[in-house]
């Protein structure tokens, strides 16, 4: 006769080791699953707290940080923040500037040949002004003397021509178109850049100019006596001055005048 | 005999070239030795004296957009590097003012070199004012010599749009130039 019960239990027996397997699988998976999760949201974590860090850092919370954290670790971070801020702002102020090197140019104007002249375009319109100035001076000197004026004057412009002034090409081009429409504004131009220069002969002449053009620019008279004082001839800027004043009742040539006259202005 | 006799004619002609320009620079011709040296660039283009030489003279002359090859061939001298410095920065400054003027481009954020070119002066008085509504026109005084003032506006062609820049000293125009 057959034992019902006891094959009964073999049964559940044999049905629960069928399911060990199942389980041990989904056991397993499950475990899995949690540690990938658990790391996974550590990892986040610690993103998190890292891209929070610039967003928190502004300049309020930086000083206030130090009085919350205990450990001093903590307390140089904000510290670090605050030095690379600090080290921007004069960064953006100051402004590097680049200069044009032009050496080369001397190396090749000794390489260049020595017969050669400069053609300056300046040389031969100045030249009738400096003409009337050197005839002045053969009825004082000997002709040999004038010559190497001359000489002199070309080694000096040569060297000028060399050396980037841009204020010089400017005076040029202003020369040139001057030269073209005889406008009295650019010989005036003309003359208050050379007499900035120093150079107050040409600003002589070009003050002169200019009022023979138009006798009532005041800033030429001006330049015109100032140019007349450092080229020393006090008698003469006194007088020219003495005569606008009493032609045009001026205020600034008056006080030019008084200026010179009392010895203020030399 | 007839290789040496070709050598020395080759040679003297570019020697020639360089000189002509030279002369020609000394007599502040600066358009006529940027377009001789654009000739012969090819044939100097390893002697940086005559790289130099046309580099400064195309800048004279406005043609800006010439500096980028003497830029890029500059750099076995320390005068030479520090030239392409130069004209690198030139030419920077040209291409930003060129966008910010017609796209509104804002150049207040640039923290760039600068030097003593009238478009570098005028690009950092530019970039001084911000991000701004477009206008037709800018005056701008020189900070050292008041009296000195630039004029920026742009020039709208049916071609090309170009930047002009106009030095003024005391209301007299004194140099225009044109840059596209």
């Amino acid at each position: 006769m057959l034992n019902v019960i006891e094959l009964e239990r073999r049964w559940l027996r044999y049905k629960v080791k069928s399911y060990i397997p199942h389980l041990s699988i989904v056991i397993s998976l499950l475990i899995i699953s949690l540690l990938i999760f658990t790391f996974s949201s550590n990892q986040e974590n610690s993103v998190k707290t890292k891209k929070t860090v610039p967003v928190i850092a502004t300049p309020a919370d930086i000083i206030q940080k130090p009085k919350e954290m205990p450990k001093p670790t903590v307390v140089h971070k904000p510290i670090e923040v605050i030095q690379t801020i600090t080290e921007v702002v004069p960064h953006k102020s100051q402004k590097i500037k680049l200069e044009p090197s032009l050496d080369f140019m001397k190396k090749m104007n000794n390489s260049a040949n020595p017969y050669y002249r400069n053609e300056s375009s300046i040389n031969s319109y100045a030249a009738p002004y400096e003409e009337s100035a050197q005839t002045e001076k053969k009825t004082i000197t000997p002709k040999k003397e004038v010559v190497y004026e001359e000489i002199r004057k070309e080694k000096t412009q040569q060297k000028i021509n060399i050396k980037r002034q841009n204020t010089q090409n400017d005076i040029y081009d202003i020369i040139k178109r001057f030269k073209k429409n005889n406008n009295p504004a650019l010989s005036l131009f003309v003359a208050k850049k050379y007499y900035e220069l120093e150079n107050y002969r040409q600003a002589y002449n070009y003050a002169l100019m200019t009022n023979k053009i138009n006798k009532e620019i005041e800033t030429s008279w001006i330049i015109f006596a100032k140019s007349l004082v450092k080229l020393g001839k006090k008698d003469k800027a006194t007088k020219t001055l003495k005569e606008y004043v009493k032609h045009s009742n001026s205020n600034r040539a008056s006080i030019l005048l008084d200026e010179i006259q009392s010895g203020k202005f030399k | 005999m007839k290789i040496v006799l070709l050598f020395f004619l080759t040679v003297s002609l570019y020697a020639d070239v360089k000189q002509n320009m030279f002369n020609l620079y000394q007599n502040k011709k600066y358009e006529a030795v940027c377009s001789l040296g654009f000739d012969n660039f090819k044939k100097n283009k390893r002697d940086e004296e005559f790289v130099s030489l046309y580099a400064f003279s195309c800048l004279n002359s406005d043609y800006i957009d010439r500096l980028a090859v003497p830029a890029a061939l500059l750099k076995v001298s320390e005068e030479a590097r520090a030239n392409s410095a130069y004209f690198a920065v030139i030419l920077m400054q040209k291409k930003l003012l060129y966008h910010a003027l017609i796209d509104n481009y804002d150049l207040s954020e640039f923290n760039l070199p600068t030097t003593d070119y009238v478009l570098s002066r005028v690009f950092d008085l530019y970039s001084k004012i911000g991000k701004h509504e477009p206008r037709a026109f800018y005056l701008f005084e020189d900070p050292i010599d008041p009296k000195l003032t630039y004029k920026l506006y742009i020039s709208r062609d049916y071609k090309l749009d170009k930047i002009i820049i106009e030095e003024f000293y005391d209301t007299i125009t004194i140099k225009r130039h044109v840059y596209w």
